[in-house]
């Protein structure tokens, strides 16, 4: 798949997933390796990219076994951008829908 | 491979990288956390190995990650030369962690809930029957309104009121019947037609309008008309939807977090309203945005003009034969296109400069910016001092104006 494409498209499942409920990286990265084949560890540089430009917000909770499982949360920021892109991606798939029926 | 080569490796990359030593050991956590949890869980070393992917592919995602943010880096250096209007549109911290759905609001103006003295008044004005029912508690916070044919008026009350007036003659009014009812936190009213009352279904003469009064606790109102047109003000709202098939769109004085309107042939107007993202709609007709402050504004309109006058940080504003017009306040970033019409940006920003792209296949690129005008520009990309704005306009047979 088109690198840059791929990118847009598993920033914007990252975002829908954090909209209902915060998670840790691991349940995410479940989550949506179930659904599609991917790399997950890329996963994590995205969570961290979204971080750097304030549409996730991270915490640390300590778990009774093993290590404490860092939550993200979605701000008010991601969510916009979350609709944004939610958005720009309908609008997309819809276009290439066109063609490819 | 396992947990120590992988984790290794992937230092080694970051090291490589250059990435610097605090944001290298946040993303060597996640992984090892990664490893951690995904053991207990009864995955072995390798499995996990295997599932984060190769390390290439993580190299790569470095790589362009490091791009980016020097990129960002950059930008965001340019834009911070100090400029008061730039924030004007983003009063709101990024990283606020509640979820106050009336942030934006005058702080001044505490809403009291007061749920008991709720009520809800249902009336059916025409056909005679007055009545007023479950006093009491609001075990509502969503209001959803559908109607074929009907003008909607939404105001502010203390209780939720709704006014039923069908007008029409006779037939009319067997033909159409005003519904209400209540389901898990949602209200549902509107009107519906009446099919066991008539054979056939005419859309002709009526004249039906439903009089909303929407009080504080309700926090997402959803209307969706056929035809007629839509007048909602003083609301304050999470999430306001608006749409209409052949209907104008108009609100006023409102504040939201998200708001949609979207209408096929009618006209959207929108009027001194606080909002994070809106996204307004049309086909044919035309919308216009008018004070007030959009953090994210999506317009678009195929065949009308598209105009906005509100303090925004960030536009998209797109239409096909109709002129795009722009006057912005403080620091902007976005595009704004039309294939056909002329695309003008006024951009007030304090002389804080510019970075756009300004590109038109047959029409004129003029630009007027602080006393510096040149005309007949050719297309591409145009700097002015800090940079403080970064956006692009776009036609292909209209003209490109920048003004400021």
């Amino acid at each position: 798949m088109n690198p840059q494409f791929k990118k847009g498209a598993l920033e914007l499942c990252v975002l829908s997933k954090l909209i209902d409920a915060d998670c840790y990286g691991y349940e995410l990265t479940e989550a949506i390796s179930k659904k599609m084949v991917i790399a997950t560890g890329t996963l994590y540089l995205i969570l961290k990219r979204l971080k750097d430009e304030n549409y996730v917000e991270t915490y640390l909770v300590e778990s009774g076994e093993g290590p404490a499982r860092k939550y993200y949360h979605l701000t008010e920021e991601g969510k916009s951008y979350q609709i944004r892109l939610k958005m720009e991606w309908t609008e997309f798939t819809e276009a290439v829908d066109y063609f490819i029926k | 491979m396992n947990r120590d080569q992988y984790l290794d490796a992937i230092r080694k990359a970051l090291q490589e990288a250059n990435m610097d030593s605090e944001l290298s050991k946040e993303i060597l956590y996640d992984y090892e956390e990664h490893f951690e949890i995904g053991l207990q869980k009864g995955k072995t070393q390798e499995q996990l190995c295997e599932e984060l992917g190769s390390i290439e592919e993580i190299l790569q995602e470095i790589g362009s990650m490091k791009q980016n943010s020097e990129i960002e880096g950059s930008r965001v250096k340019s834009t911070e030369t100090g400029n008061l209007a730039r924030d004007l549109g983003s009063s709101v911290p990024s990283n606020n962690m509640n979820n106050d759905i009336m942030k934006g609001i005058d702080p001044n103006e505490t809403q009291v809930l007061d749920m008991d003295a709720a009520c809800e008044t249902v009336r059916q004005e025409d056909s005679g029957t007055d009545y007023q029912a479950s006093n009491g508690k609001p075990d509502f916070t969503r209001v959803e309104i559908e109607g074929p044919c009907v003008d909607v008026y939404v105001s502010k009350g203390d209780c939720f009121k709704v006014d039923y007036e069908n007008s029409g003659n006779a037939k009319a009014k067997l033909m159409y019947q005003f519904y209400h009812y209540q389901k898990d936190g949602v209200l549902y009213c509107g009107v519906k037609e009446n099919y066991t009352k008539t054979f056939f279904r005419i859309i002709r003469n009526v004249d039906i309008s439903l009089y909303i009064q929407i009080p504080s606790f309700i926090d997402e109102l959803n209307i969706k008309l056929a035809s007629g047109d839509m007048e909602v003000r003083d609301q304050k709202l999470r999430r306001l939807s608006l749409h209409s098939a052949s209907g104008d769109i108009e609100l006023s004085n409102s504040a939201m977090t998200e708001c949609f309107c979207n209408s096929c042939s009618g006209d959207i107007s929108i009027h001194s309203c606080n909002m994070d993202v809106l996204n307004a709609k049309t086909s044919s007709g035309d919308v216009e945005i008018n004070s007030g402050t959009i953090k994210v504004l999506n317009a678009n309109s195929a065949s009308g003009d598209v105009s906005c006058s509100s303090i925004t940080k960030e536009y998209y504003l797109k239409s096909i034969s109709g002129d795009v017009e722009v006057t912005s306040f403080g620091d902007i970033r976005g595009s704004f296109e039309s294939v056909s019409g002329d695309a003008e940006v006024r951009l007030n920003n304090d002389g804080n400069g510019y970075k756009v792209s300004l590109s038109t296949v047959s029409g004129d690129i003029d630009i007027n910016y602080r006393g510096v005008n040149e005309r007949e520009c050719s297309k591409g990309i145009y700097t002015f001092g800090n940079q403080g704005s970064e956006f692009q306009v776009r036609t292909v047979s209209g003209d490109v104006q920048l003004r400021g």
